[in-house]
């Protein structure tokens, strides 16, 4: 944007091209003010955590491959349930405390971003399920989910970018180098990630 | 005025830039007060602390724009206390609306007329 006096002087075309530049991008930029509640990341992590010590437990137990599935696809149904629950509410909460509206156009945009990559995965969750191949189905997710939060990324904030860059990353190492630490890596990223993330925009934005 | 015209190839776009130009708004146009406007319009409203740190602007330099906006009756303040802490929220206003496209019609006239005159050059 170039600089303009007080008395700002008739701008010529190269100025005015410039001025267009600097609004659309202004206009962008504001759109990716987050509503995001950090806590609900944090409690995102612990839920994830959580899940992935009871699917270690679960292995541990000496169960036919049917129970295992029913008892696999249940703790992961309910952390989802808790991690979105938990996201809901407080980013809800937070929408209202600055005056926003938690379904708003760039809201819509998020969902639809995140759309495939999470379709993915939940596609992939079906075919391994079919398969019993569901303890390595972990870099997978871990894939899928990178994929969505860099989609979402592109809406949001560069953090947010970064976190789905750090998915994607541990998830193909994962994938490429130790799949049999599939469930600890998956603590790893979305427990840890997670609630490093919510911590950091926390500190930044506050808890709420 | 046809005279003109017809002697001078590009003077269609000339005085079609120099229409635009009249339509430039000094209110506006204006570095620090284009970003407030930007900001507005695209999201409607948007709070002191939010505007200062995305224009990167001093709280003495923000108000100073943001005042005159005010007196030109295109932008609302709305002061309020959230959580015991004050909050004062600006929104456009259809006035403030109005002349930001105007400002955004007529540059988009300056561009337009410079590109057909380079092409009939």
């Amino acid at each position: 944007m170039p600089d303009q006096d007080e008395n700002a002087s008739e701008p010529d075309a190269r100025e005015a091209v410039a001025n267009l530049r600097a609004i659309r991008e202004l206009m962008e930029r504001s759109t990716k003010h987050s509503t995001f509640s950090g806590l609900s990341g944090v409690l995102a992590g612990l839920a994830s955590i959580a899940g992935c010590w009871l699917t270690h437990e679960l292995q541990n137990q000496s169960v036919t491959n049917q129970q295992y599935s029913i008892n696999f696809v249940l703790i992961w149904s309910l952390v989802i349930i808790a991690a979105i629950g938990c996201d809901y509410i407080l980013t809800k909460r937070k929408a209202a405390l600055v005056g926003k509206k938690i379904v708003s156009r760039l809201g819509k945009q998020m969902v639809a971003a995140a759309g495939p990559g999470l379709g993915t995965g939940a596609l992939l969750t079906l075919n391994y399920l079919q398969h019993h191949m569901l303890m390595d189905i972990y870099p997978m997710w871990m894939l899928c989910y990178g994929c969505a939060v860099s989609s979402v990324g592109l809406f949001s904030q560069r953090e947010v970018l970064y976190l789905g860059a750090a998915f994607l990353f541990t998830g193909a190492g994962t994938l490429a180098v130790a799949p049999q630490a599939g469930l600890m890596m998956m603590a790893v990223t979305f427990g840890g990630f997670h609630i490093i993330y919510g911590c950091w925009s926390s500190r930044r934005d506050g808890w709420l | 005025m046809n005279d003109i015209i017809a002697a001078h190839p590009n003077a269609v776009q000339a005085f079609e830039a120099l229409e635009a130009l009249g339509n430039i708004d000094d209110a506006i146009h204006q570095k620090a007060r284009m970003g407030i406007m930007s900001l507005l319009l695209a999201l409607g409203e948007a709070d002191f602390k939010f505007l200062k740190e995305t224009l990167n602007l001093s709280d003495g330099n923000l108000s100073t724009h943001l005042t005159l906006l005010e007196d030109r009756g295109y932008l609302e303040v709305q002061k309020e206390f959230v959580r015991k802490k004050p909050r004062t929220t600006y929104r456009p206003t259809d006035t403030g609306r109005n002349a930001f496209q105007r400002y955004i019609l007529a540059l988009e006239r300056i561009v337009k007329a410079s590109t057909e005159n380079v092409e009939s050059a």
